[in-house]
């Protein structure tokens, strides 16, 4: 037994020397997470175009509320959910007759944004620029309406296109 | 006496390695550790170099000098060479679905020259050409003057000053082919250890 005992002892220590030599400090490991994000681009589709026919001309102006009238053009933005877009657009322009130009058209754009298709809940863009997250359906909804001047306009042709970007930030 | 001079240098030839001791068995107990100026975890986010990352867009670069580029410290013994490892994937992978990509390059740089601190670092440092990945420099590297005395061994009371150096890590991603939105991601795997000239 006893005899055992000291094999056992000398065992042991061997054990513990090499267990010693397997341990190594001089090493160290990291590791480094990369990622990017890719968003979807962005799509405008145009609903419905601003109805500047129809609208009643009211002491020579017409005026057509992005909110609340229902000849506002629509559009429907389609991107990354979340995402900040900023929307710019041509907010004064002087509309010259096209054949003749001497009767003149003075147009303000007005546009509201929302995340759903509910217009009347849709809040205003007053400055010629707006910063919007895209809804949780990657969806956003802008609505175009104008007030037009009309009391330097003459009968004739008036033609313009209403310019509108969107970028993401 | 000429031809004994030749023969002596062509024997000469073949023979002449400077002298080289790997003295990293005798770093003892003294740890290599590694930690991050800019906390915990740092990660290589592109999205913070560019915000909106769209498809079959151009490629995006974090550079050296971008706040976006990730540093590590290096704290270890003076003296001793340590060889860093790296292994980097050539393209991140959609977490969704792993065979879309975006290629990847990364670029590493270090510092040894015991910059004031990690960003100072920057402007001495060593850039590794592209696709070079494993790198040996001793922690500190002195300016000039011939090399002092090898590291003196542990004993109780003797400890060996330490040095830190520094390792940048940055690329390029991209170009953006036409791919699927999502979260895109690669992982960096970096072996710092003593060099063995084993």
């Amino acid at each position: 037994m006893n005899r055992f005992f000291t094999l056992f002892l000398i065992f042991n220590c061997f054990w513990v020397t090499s267990s010693f030599g397997q341990y190594d400090s001089g090493k160290a490991n990291l590791n480094v997470k990369a990622t990017a994000t890719v968003t979807d681009n962005l799509n405008m589709l145009t609903i419905r175009n601003i109805d500047l026919v129809n609208p009643p001309v009211m002491a020579g102006t017409i005026v057509v509320s992005p909110i609340t009238s229902e000849f506002a053009g629509m559009f429907k933005i389609i991107g990354s959910p979340g995402a900040r877009v900023r929307i710019t657009y041509l907010q004064n322009e002087l509309i010259k007759e096209s054949n003749e130009g001497i009767g003149v058209v003075s147009a303000q754009y007005i546009l509201s944004a929302a995340f759903n298709d509910l217009q009347f809940q849709s809040a205003l863009l007053d400055v010629g620029e707006g910063v919007f997250p895209i809804g949780p359906d990657g969806e956003l909804y802008v609505w175009l309406g104008a007030n037009l001047d009309l009391t330097k306009a003459i009968p004739g042709v008036y033609l313009s296109e209403f310019i509108i970007e969107l970028e993401y930030i | 006496m000429l031809l004994g001079i030749g023969l002596f240098l062509v024997l000469g030839v073949g023979t002449g390695f400077a002298q080289r001791i790997s003295f990293n068995t005798w770093t003892g107990s003294d740890d290599i550790t590694i930690l991050s100026p800019q906390g915990a975890m740092p990660t290589l986010d592109f999205n913070q170099k560019k915000r909106a990352l769209v498809p079959g867009s151009e490629a995006v670069t974090i550079d050296l000098v971008d706040n976006q580029a990730v540093i590590y410290e290096i704290e270890a013994p003076e003296g001793f060479d340590l060889t860093v490892d790296i292994s980097s994937p050539s393209g991140f992978i959609l977490t969704d679905n792993p065979t879309e990509s975006i290629p990847f390059l990364l670029k590493v740089a270090y510092n040894n020259v015991s910059p004031l601190d990690e960003i100072s670092g920057k402007l001495g440092s060593v850039e590794l050409p592209a696709g070079f990945y494993s790198i040996t420099f001793p922690v500190s590297r002195r300016s000039s003057g011939a090399p002092t005395a090898p590291p003196s061994p542990e004993d109780g009371a003797f400890t060996r000053p330490k040095a830190k150096a520094y390792l940048y890590f940055y690329g390029t991603l991209g170009p953006i082919g036409m791919v699927p939105a999502g979260r895109y991601e690669g992982e960096i795997n970096i072996n710092v250890s003593f060099t063995s000239y084993d």
